[in-house]
C-alpha cells in the first residue's frame, strides 16, 4: 500500500542570474510501515525533497510534479489543510537539533505544545502525556528533565526530545532529516534505536534522509541513492549493501573509509548547470556514448529500480 | 563553563545574579523600589494630609521636616505624592508606548513585505514629528490632564521600540525552532505570539525601562512650563511652584531642590536597571551561540 507517492517532482530555485536545478523528474513510492532511507552526498537535494512534501520552502522555489498522501495532493493543498496535515500525519524533524527548540521554553511544554495546539488538549493532560513519551524514550530523572530548557542538555538529548515532540500526534509519516548529523557515537546509536523503536511502536514509515551508513544499514528497510537531484538507485537494504547496481552506487560504497577509502574522480556537477543525458556520466568509468545525450530510463531488475544504460 | 549553566539562566530570569554583580545596578533596583513603595503607600509614609494646611513659607523644622510653600502645604507630603503622580505618569506611557511598539514591530517583522513596507513608512513619518513642541502644542490646546499627557507621549514614544522589535523578530523567525513550529503545523497567530513574544522579552524590557525614564523626564519638563495638570502635582508641578511663587527668590532650597532631586535619582536608578538588563540580554545570546550542537557539552546527567 502506498502511503506517500510522488511524482515526477522537480525542484527549482530561482537565484540572481541562476537557476538551481535541485531535484529532477524524481519518482518515490513510500509504502506504509517501510523505512525508505534516501541517500546522496550534500547538496543533491535530499533535503529539498522532504521540505517539498510539508511545503516548507522559499519563495523563489517552483515545483512541479505531484506528491500524493491520502489521495490528496500536497502541492495543491491550501496552507490551511497543510497546518492540519504537518505534524499530525506527516511529522518532520530537522537538522540542528540544538536550533529547533525554543531556547526559553521548558522541554516538557515544548514536546506538549502539539498536543494543545492540535488535539485542544488541556496543558496539564498534555504535559503528562509529555511525561509518558519521555518515560518511553527511557530519560532519566524526568521530574528534573520536564522542567529543564533546552541548553541545558546535550545535543543528543535534545535530538530525542525533538524527536519526541514530533512523535506525540502519532503521525503515519515521519520524516527525518539528518537525525544523527553533529552527534557523537553513542548519541548517534540511542537516536538510532529510538527512531526504529518508535517506528515498531506506532507502525509509522519513516523517510530517513542521511548520508550515514551505518545508520542506513541499521534500521532501512530500502535505499535511494540521489545523485545531482535524480534518484540514481533504489533497492532493498540487503541487495543494495551487497551489490550495488548504479556505478554512483557502487562508487559511494567503494569511498567508504571500511571500503578503501576511493574517491569518486571527478568534480561534483554544478547544481545551477547539470551535464546533459545521464547526470553522473562525466565522472562514471563505465560511461558510453549514449549517456552524454539522453537521459537514461528507469530499468526495473529483481524488484529493485536502476536509472543506467549498463542494464538497459 | 566558568559558571554552572542552570544558576546561569536563573539570574538571567531573575536578573538577581547578574544586578548582584553589577552593583550599580542592584543599588539601582533597591532605589527604584524605595520610590515604589512610597508611591504605593504614601497615604501611611506622608506625615500631613495631602489638603492640610499650615502657615505658608516656613523653614525646615521638627514639624515640617522641608517646611511648608506658599499655600501652607507641608512639603514633604507634597513630595511623597507626588511620586504617585510622576511614576503613574512614567510607567503608563511607556506602557502605552511599548505595547504599541511591540505589535507593531511583531506583525511587520514577522510578516514582511507589503505589511512590513506600510508599518515601516508609518514609522518613519512619527520620527520625523518633533515631539516635544507637538506635545506642547496639545498640552495648550487641548485641556491639560494626566491622561492627555500619558496618551500623547504613548501615542509618540513608540517608534524606536518599533524599530528594535522589529530587528529581533527578523533575527528569530529565520531560527530553527520556527521552522520546526512550521513543521509542526502550528497556526502564524501561535508562532508569533508564543514562540517569537517570548523571546524578545529581553530587549523589550530595558526599553520599556528607558521609556519610562525618558517620559518621566519629559512630564517634569512639561509640567515646569506649566503645561502640566494643575490639579494633581507631580515632581515637576512642585519646582514649577517653586519658581513662580516665590521659592526661588527666597532662596528656599528645601522647597526646589528635593522634587529635582527625586527625578533626577529615580531616572538614574531605572536607567541603572535597564543598564543591567541588557547587560543579561547579551548573556541570552550567548547562550543562543551556545546552543550550536559541537558546542554544547553541558550537564549530562
Amino acid at each position: 500500500m502506498s502511503c506517500l507517492h510522488i511524482k515526477n517532482l522537480s525542484v527549482q530555485f530561482k537565484t540572481g542570474r541562476d537557476t538551481v536545478f535541485a531535484v529532477d523528474r524524481v519518482s518515490l513510492d513510500h509504502t506504509g510501515g517501510e523505512t525508505l532511507a534516501l541517500m546522496g552526498e550534500t547538496g543533491c537535494g535530499k533535503s529539498v525533497i522532504a521540505n517539498s512534501i510539508v511545503r516548507l520552502l522559499p519563495e523563489n522555489t517552483s515545483i512541479k510534479g505531484e506528491i500524493f498522501f491520502k489521495g490528496r495532493d500536497l502541492l495543491k493543498a491550501s496552507e490551511r489543510e497543510l497546518n492540519q496535515i504537518r505534524g499530525q500525519e506527516i511529522a518532520i524533524v530537522l537538522q540542528n537539533p540544538g536550533l529547533a527548540l525554543n531556547p526559553i521554553k521548558k522541554l516538557g511544554k515544548q514536546i506538549a505544545e502539539p498536543l494543545v495546539i492540535h488535539k485542544k488538549m488541556p496543558w496539564k493532560q498534555a504535559v503528562s502525556q509529555a511525561e509518558q513519551m519521555m518515560n518511553q524514550l527511557r530519560f532519566t530523572g524526568l521530574k528534573e528533565k520536564i522542567k529543564a530548557y533546552p541548553f541545558q542538555f546535550s545535543g543528543g538529548m535534545n535530538q530525542r526530545v525533538i524527536i519526541a515532540s514530533s512523535m506525540v500526534l502519532d503521525p503515519r509519516v515521519i520524516i527525518a532529516d539528518e537525525p544523527t548529523k553533529g552527534l557523537d557515537m553513542e548519541a548517534r546509536k540511542e537516536v538510532m534505536r529510538e527512531l526504529a523503536d518508535i517506528k515498531k511502536r506506532k507502525g509509522s514509515s519513516l523517510l530517513l534522509i542521511t548520508h550515514d551508513f551505518d545508520l542506513s544499514r541499521e534500521i532501512a528497510d530500502r535505499i535511494a541513492i540521489m545523485y545531482a537531484g535524480e534518484i540514481m538507485e533504489i533497492a532493498q537494504n540487503k541487495k543494495y549493501f551487497k551489490e550495488p547496481l548504479h556505478p554512483y552506487a557502487r562508487a559511494l560504497m567503494q569511498s567508504l573509509p571500511e571500503n578503501g577509502f576511493k574517491p569518486i574522480p571527478g568534480p561534483p556537477v554544478a547544481m545551477t548547470d547539470p551535464p546533459r543525458g545521464c547526470k553522473f556520466h562525466p565522472r562514471c568509468p563505465f560511461r558510453i556514448k549514449k549517456c552524454a545525450g539522453e537521459r537514461p530510463p528507469e530499468i526495473t531488475i529483481n524488484g529493485r529500480q536502476v536509472r543506467c544504460f549498463l542494464y538497459a | 563553563m566558568k559558571q554552572k549553566a542552570p544558576s546561569r539562566f536563573k539570574g538571567l530570569m531573575k536578573f538577581d545574579q547578574e544586578a548582584g554583580r553589577f552593583p550599580a545596578s542592584r543599588a539601582g533596583m533597591i532605589v527604584f523600589m524605595i520610590f515604589l513603595f512610597i508611591a504605593l503607600f504614601a497615604g501611611i509614609l506622608a506625615p500631613y494630609g495631602p489638603n492640610e494646611r499650615f502657615a505658608p513659607f516656613e523653614s525646615p523644622s521638627h514639624s515640617h521636616f522641608l517646611g511648608t510653600n506658599d499655600m501652607g502645604h507641608d512639603i514633604l507630603t507634597e513630595l511623597i505624592y507626588g511620586s504617585r503622580v510622576s511614576l503613574l505618569v512614567g510607567i503608563l506611557t511607556a506602557c502605552l508606548a511599548t505595547g504599541l511598539g511591540l505589535v507593531i514591530g511583531l506583525v511587520s517583522g514577522y510578516f514582511r513585505g507589503i505589511t512590513d513596507e506600510v508599518l515601516m513608512a508609518v514609522t518613519d513619518i512619527f520620527l520625523m514629528i518633533p515631539r516635544i513642541p507637538l506635545v506642547i502644542i496639545c498640552a495648550v490646546f487641548l485641556r491639560s490632564s494626566y491622561w492627555l499627557i500619558i496618551l500623547v507621549l504613548g501615542l509618540l514614544w513608540w517608534t524606536t521600540t518599533v524599530r528594535i522589535v522589529r530587528s529581533k523578530v527578523l533575527q528569530i523567525r529565520e531560527m530553527g525552532f520556527i521552522v520546526s513550529a512550521e513543521t509542526l503545523g502550528f497556526s502564524k497567530f501561535h508562532i508569533l505570539f508564543s514562540e517569537i513574544l517570548p523571546n524578545t522579552v529581553f530587549v523589550i524590557i530595558p526599553k520599556f525601562m528607558l521609556t519610562v525614564a525618558s517620559a518621566m523626564i519629559a512630564e517634569a519638563s512639561l509640567s515646569f512650563l506649566g503645561l502640566g495638570d494643575p490639579s494633581s502635582k507631580s515632581w515637576g508641578m512642585m519646582i514649577r511652584y517653586a519658581f513662580e511663587r516665590g521659592g526661588f527668590i527666597r532662596d528656599m532650597w528645601w522647597w526646589y531642590i528635593p522634587p529635582g532631586l527625586c527625578i533626577t535619582v529615580c531616572v538614574l536608578s531605572i536607567v541603572l536597571m535597564s543598564f543591567s538588563l541588557e547587560n543579561s540580554v547579551d548573556r541570552f545570546t550567548d547562550i543562543f551561540r551556545g546552543l550550536i550542537p559541537s558546542f554544547t557539552r553541558m550537564r549530562r546527567d
